[in-house]
């Protein structure tokens, strides 16, 4: 210990309180002031989709023409729709439809945008230039005239459908990314890890991505609920998930001609089911946002 | 210092830069940040280089540490030249050198633990050994409790921040450490913790600094040599006792000048003061760059200036001040 | 040949009663987080005729929290809950927004530290001292475009007519920290604060900006508040310093008495970590400064005081006129 330095027995008592919580415990800990009634909502959702073959009463694709357009009863919760099929038991198999081309199509578009947009944001030049302009021919199609054109290519089924919003989110997150990673790369602690040797790749990983998590996880839920509604949309013009398997745009298509006659039941019940799944995404999104800015 | 050979040697090191002005992106033009400077630094010894903004010493000390790469010039360090060696091919090298950066706070990753920062550069140690045991020991030789390790950065004051920095360039046992305005973020009263944990670990590792900074007070305590430098060029370099006993280009007394704002007088503010604000030559220039600010400039400043030495280990690149027109006694300039 | 002053000087001294032009008793400010209340400033005291004041205090002293204090300038989730702010006889703690408006620009104003940043990258620099300008007086465009080119002038703003047209960004630190400071005096205002006006500018350009703040201040005839973390500084610019730690005064007291004869335990380790040694080591003060919260109702540099005696821990000292003009909080003195 050098004779100048105070030694540790002098120094002060008040050194700051260790936090054994690694960043799951401080999740936990924050749970009570973060946590509310959209994640709740979401959790809802979810649970319905893994379980709507327990919970759905009855099988949602086998038509019963003798119970067309039946008002909501005990029997029909929701009603039944043209075909005489039960719209709450479709709408229970459809949050599994919606769900999975949604987060499967996020998914794909962060694990393609965020690396494409930190090596963007890094390595800037050439390289930079071309993904932005990439993105940038990607973000100025008009959504409905970009699916028509890859439908019309690639044919229309589900897969393609979530390859479209894959498409579509992909430049999304790699600017996100790329805005995050923009200012790091002058930091300080970016010239340390390189005075450390790591190449920039290991930079990249190690430093730069973790620091990206926090705007990367709030949009993730923002874009799940720009993604439903892409899939609903779509699948609304008959792009997508084919009639008749349980799809909340499908749903909304097919009774949207029976409310001139009264038949509301047939539209609004999976309406209602878009507009909550994607309240509900977007509020998660905020809420993230907020976890990370304290 | 020993005629054994310098840790650190810079041979006529050149970098520009080139700023596109956004209106017109066919006009660029070449920033000189550092332009044809030479120096060196021995065992255990250090070189404090002063300058203000734009003088080019943030941007020496990354050079050196091959975070920037020269246009022109020579780096070697323990004896091995660097300047276009690849990346993969420094890799190996970079334990002899470390840095320690201006503001603590940033300088550590917001991520990570303070432990875990300073293990990644004691990856660079022959024989790897970045258990907590060896993090203890450099944590303590920094007088800082192995508490620390397990902090994150905003939880630490920034002087004992500054001193987990040292540690981390410590870490691989470097024989030079380039150190950035070690001390400007820091409170006052604490500057001087740093500064004596700096000269004690000298002594006992026989550790070479480079040290860029403006403060010279900073200068005065820890240095044994210093570089004046301005828009790129070394002005005046001297034993730092020699350079505050006998300060011989104007620019070295302009900054001495300014560093004591108390002590001025009339005389002195007419005689010493730099005036107006830096501004980088028009190309083409070739003179001395201090015209327009220098208190003494004359028509002949225009023509390009040399450093010449004027006393042993001291060389000044003014030909007024070699040529004795500048009264090296600071009467009124406390010295 | 020095130019006209552009506005009236206030007078030198108040009619009637005694009343000093700034004085703050026992300020108290809290920031309110959902666990507790931490206290920033813990009974502040100062005051200032028609002088220069200097305010010296290093990181968490409270120093510009005072100052956004006197503004009715501090953030959402801080306020004062104690003591008093008296400007020219007038409580400024408690007046509504519109009168702080009209005080603020008018009869207090202040710069910053960084002048690029605080300065509109949106307007020209002419425009900006023209609508400050206006927005207290009542007269027209022209005229006060005309004003603010006299003023950029009188700072020293070469080729003054057309630079007013520039915007902040192509003005240096220095140039542009004059045009936050003629932007602050054109209304001529009583008291000008300045925080921290030079931090991060070089030195040699630090010392032409003191001299124009030193300069124009004299010329207004404004009482000058300048907060700093570089005693040199204070030493050079003012008449009278007040010490700040952790949000408590240490000694108040005439610059030269202060800085000369610290009486202060850490006014001491802070003017001696000024001067270097004749070795040229620079002393310190062992430690760091305490963390807001864990300071309760006692001495807040006992932790690291060479004379910290039992009662320093326990109870907070006030503050004492030891020697004529200066006075120190300390038990122990």
């Amino acid at each position: 210990m050098q004779a100048d330095i105070v030694s540790v027995a002098q120094l002060p008592p008040e050194l700051p309180p260790v936090r054994p919580l690694g960043q799951v415990g401080q999740l936990w800990s924050y749970r009570r002031q973060f946590f509310n009634g959209y994640w709740l909502v979401l959790g809802v959702f979810v649970l319905v989709a893994l379980l709507a073959p327990v919970l759905a009463p009855y099988d949602p694709v086998r038509s019963d023409l003798a119970h067309q357009l039946l008002p909501p009863s005990w029997q029909h919760w929701f009603g039944t729709d043209i075909y005489g099929m039960d719209i709450y038991s479709r709408i229970l198999w459809a949050t599994r439809t919606d769900f999975t081309i949604a987060l499967i199509g996020v998914l794909i578009a962060v694990a393609v945008g965020v690396p494409l947009g930190a090596l963007s944001g890094y390595l800037g030049g050439f390289a930079d230039d071309a993904l932005s302009r990439l993105s940038e021919m990607i973000q100025a199609i008009p959504l409905f005239l970009f699916a028509l054109m890859v439908f019309a290519a690639l044919g229309n089924s589900s897969r393609v459908l979530v390859g479209v919003v894959a498409l579509v989110n992909a430049p999304i997150f790699l600017k996100l990314t790329r805005s995050v990673v923009l200012p790091l790369r002058g930091a300080d602690f970016i010239a340390a890890a390189r005075c450390a040797g790591l190449s920039p790749i290991q930079v990249v990983i190690r430093h730069i991505l973790p620091n990206a998590l926090a705007p990367v996880s709030s949009q993730f839920s923002i874009s799940c609920a720009y993604a439903i509604q892409i899939t609903a949309g779509l699948s609304f013009l008959g792009f997508g998930v084919p009639i008749p398997y349980p799809e909340w745009g499908s749903m909304i298509q097919e009774g949207a001609s029976r409310i001139i006659y009264g038949e509301w039941w047939t539209s609004v019940f999976p309406g209602l089911a878009v507009l909550i799944a994607v309240l509900g995404f977007g509020g998660v999104g905020r809420q993230i946002h907020k976890m990370y800015a304290s | 210092m020993s005629t054994a050979q310098p840790v650190l040697q810079i041979d006529a090191l050149v970098k520009s830069f080139s700023a596109r002005s956004m209106l017109n992106p066919l006009n660029v033009r070449r920033i000189p940040a550092v332009d044809g400077v030479s120096l060196s630094v021995g065992r255990a010894e250090t070189v404090a280089v002063v300058g203000e903004s734009g003088s080019g010493k943030s941007t020496l000390g990354r050079l050196v540490l091959r975070l920037l790469r020269p246009d022109s010039g020579r780096i070697t360090l323990v004896g091995q030249e660097i300047q276009s060696l690849s990346d993969s091919a420094f890799r190996p090298l970079r334990r002899h050198v470390q840095m320690v950066f201006q503001n603590p706070l940033m300088s550590f990753d917001p991520f990570y633990t303070i432990g875990a920062s300073i293990r990644e550069t004691m990856r660079l140690r022959r024989g790897g050994g970045n258990g907590d045991a060896p993090l203890a020991e450099l944590l303590d030789e920094v007088g800082l409790t192995s508490r620390f390790a397990q902090l994150r950065p905003r939880n630490v004051s920034g002087g004992e921040l500054q001193r987990a920095a040292l540690a981390r360039a410590l870490a691989p046992y470097p024989e030079l450490v380039v150190l950035d305005e070690p001390t400007s973020a820091l409170d006052m009263s604490i500057q001087g913790q740093v500064l004596s944990l700096l000269r004690n670990l000298q002594r006992e590792r026989g550790l070479s600094y480079l040290l860029a900074t403006h403060d010279l007070r900073v200068v005065r305590m820890v240095s044994h040599r210093v570089e004046v430098m301005y828009l790129g060029q070394v002005m005046e370099t001297a034993p730092t006792g020699e350079l505050f006993a006998q300060p011989r280009h104007p620019y070295t007394l302009g900054l001495i000048y300014a560093s004591d704002l108390a002590g001025r007088s009339e005389a002195s503010d007419r005689k010493y003061r730099i005036r107006g604000a830096l501004s980088y030559p028009a190309a083409g220039f070739t003179g001395c760059r201090l015209v327009g600010r220098c208190p003494f400039a004359v028509e002949k400043c225009k023509e390009p200036q040399e450093l010449v030495v004027v006393a042993p280990d001291h060389s000044v690149r003014c030909w007024r001040a070699v040529a004795g027109e500048i009264s090296g006694g600071m009467a009124g300039v406390s010295s | 040949m020095r130019p006209e002053p552009l506005v009236e000087a206030p007078p030198g001294h108040i009619e009637g009663t005694a009343a000093r032009l700034l004085e703050i008793s026992d300020l108290e400010v809290i920031a309110q987080t959902p666990r507790e209340a931490v206290k920033l400033l813990r009974g502040v005291e100062l005051w200032l005729d028609n002088n220069r004041l200097g305010v010296v205090g290093e990181s968490g002293s409270g120093k510009s929290m005072t100052a956004a204090a006197i503004l009715g300038l501090l953030p959402p989730g801080i306020r004062p809950t104690k003591g008093s702010i008296r400007f020219a006889g007038r409580e400024l703690l408690g007046l509504p927004e519109s009168e702080m408006q009209s005080i603020r620009g008018r009869q207090i104003s202040i710069v910053y530290q960084n002048a690029v940043t605080s300065l509109n990258p949106l307007t020209s620099v002419g425009d900006q001292i023209a609508r400050v300008c206006r927005a207290h007086t009542g007269v027209s465009r022209s005229e006060s475009w005309t004003r603010a080119v006299e003023m950029l002038a009188s700072l020293g703003i070469a080729d003054a007519t057309h630079r007013a047209r520039d915007y902040p960004h192509q003005f240096s630190g220095g140039m542009a920290q004059r045009v936050a400071i003629g932007a602050a005096l054109i209304c001529g205002p009583k008291l000008l604060i300045a925080d921290e006006p030079t931090t991060g500018l070089d030195a040699t350009i630090q010392v032409q900006v003191l001299d124009v703040i030193t300069e124009s201040v004299r010329r207004t005839g404004a009482a000058l508040l300048l907060i700093s973390h570089d005693l040199g500084v204070i030493q050079a610019t003012t008449d009278s310093v007040v010490v700040l730690y952790a949000g408590l005064v240490m000694e108040i007291g005439r610059t030269q008495d202060v800085i000369s004869s610290p009486l202060n335990p850490y006014t001491q380790g802070l003017v001696r970590s000024l001067t270097p040694k004749n070795d040229g080591t620079i002393e310190y003060i062992p430690g760091r400064v305490p963390e807001p919260h864990t300071i309760g109702d006692q001495c807040p540099f006992a932790s690291r005081c060479p004379l910290a005696s039992e009662r320093c821990r326990v109870e907070k000292p006030l503050l004492r006129e030891l020697r004529p003009g200066q006075w120190v909080a300390c038990h122990n003195v």
